[in-house]
């Protein structure tokens, strides 16, 4: 074995130690290398500053689970505040919606919100069968709606308008159907409404307009026909419809602007009719026309 | 030995990126934020 290999490691020898680098280049960042890595590094520094800020300090930040839920009793009176959905007033000027999402028919409960200019509203929003998505149009609200989930969110309206939300995951043959507004009024606006709504009572009680009828029908024809001569395995057809003929304008307006649930025990054809036939916009003057209208193709 | 000529397409090209990636991140961003608070 060398002698060399029972000496100290570190006694000095008097002779200079070799350099491990000697004849090796040292590493060498290009200028404008060196500078691009300083502009990118600075990009994700601002950006990731500017996301913390966003979430700390404005209360931007990704939808969570609230709290779990039974799907099976959400629907159930009693067992869950999803039962009978609503819109509360909980303090000046902050609302909170309790909104259950359903496939059969695709409806949103409640699909129309009214609240006042400058109001918070918190929404709490869950899914009784499969999974819906749930989006407010000019807001940062958009969310997933799962079925034993309760989902919280909640934006503020400063503006008022009307904004409509919608289901954006794809959850069935009626999905396209399956949206909702947000109306925010401003005090003028409300006692505009309230006014207009008096008027569309009286107007349910007279005669709707045909013509405009025929052109909302539209809607309706997608399961009842062009013609009224229904759709099989969708709409009955209402040229011969006795339940049609054995109503007033208003019952039926009435009955239009209820639908007609899967599991109501009167409901013959084995689909639901959703409210407004999936139209939330309609008023109850425009659900007087259609039934004007559909008087017309009873009569040919 | 003749030193290299400055990459100018080089640099166009990454100025391009540059601001134009700045430009759609911050049109989202102050977007998000003039669509205020989720909570």
């Amino acid at each position: 074995m060398s002698d060399a290999l029972h000496q100290p490691p570190h006694q000095p020898t008097g002779e200079q130690t070799p350099d491990p680098m000697a004849g090796h280049e040292a590493l060498h960042i290009d200028r404008y290398e060196s500078l691009w890595i300083r502009i990118s590094m600075t990009t994700l520094a601002v950006f990731t500053v500017a996301v913390i800020y966003a979430s700390t300090a404005m209360g931007i930040q990704l939808p969570g689970m609230h709290m779990r839920l039974d799907p099976r009793v959400v629907a159930t009176p009693g067992m869950s505040l999803f039962a009978e959905p609503k819109v509360t007033q909980i303090g000046d000027g902050e609302y909170e919606a309790y909104i259950r999402a359903q496939a059969q028919p695709w409806i949103f409960t409640p699909s129309e919100i009214h609240i006042p200019v400058g109001a918070k509203l918190t929404l709490y929003i869950t899914s009784q069968d499969v999974q819906h998505g749930f989006h407010i149009d000019r807001t940062n609200v958009n969310v997933m709606v799962l079925p034993g989930q309760v989902t919280k969110t909640a934006a503020r309206f400063d503006k008022p308008g009307v904004y409509n939300f919608i289901c954006h995951e794809y959850c069935g043959i009626g999905h396209h159907t399956m949206f909702g507004q947000i109306i925010v009024e401003t005090p003028e606006m409300i006692a505009e409404a309230t006014a207009t709504a008096e008027a569309e009572v009286a107007l349910a009680t007279g005669v709707g307009n045909p013509e405009k009828g025929q052109a909302r029908f539209a809607l309706c024809a997608g399961c009842h026909g062009l013609g009224g001569e229904g759709v099989k395995g969708l709409g009955k057809p209402l040229v011969d419809s006795a339940f049609v003929a054995g109503r007033t304008d208003a019952e039926l307006v009435a009955f239009i602007k209820q639908g007609r649930a899967l599991d109501d025990p009167a409901n013959t054809s084995g689909i639901a009719m959703p409210p407004k036939g999936g139209n939330p916009a309609l008023s109850d003057g425009d659900l007087l026309d259609i039934v004007a209208f559909i008087r017309t193709l009873q009569t040919q | 030995m003749k030193e290299p000529d400055t990459p100018k397409g080089t640099f166009a090209l990454l100025v391009i990126f540059l601001l134009l990636t700045l430009t759609l991140w911050g049109n989202a961003y102050f977007t998000m934020l003039s669509r205020g608070a989720t909570q």
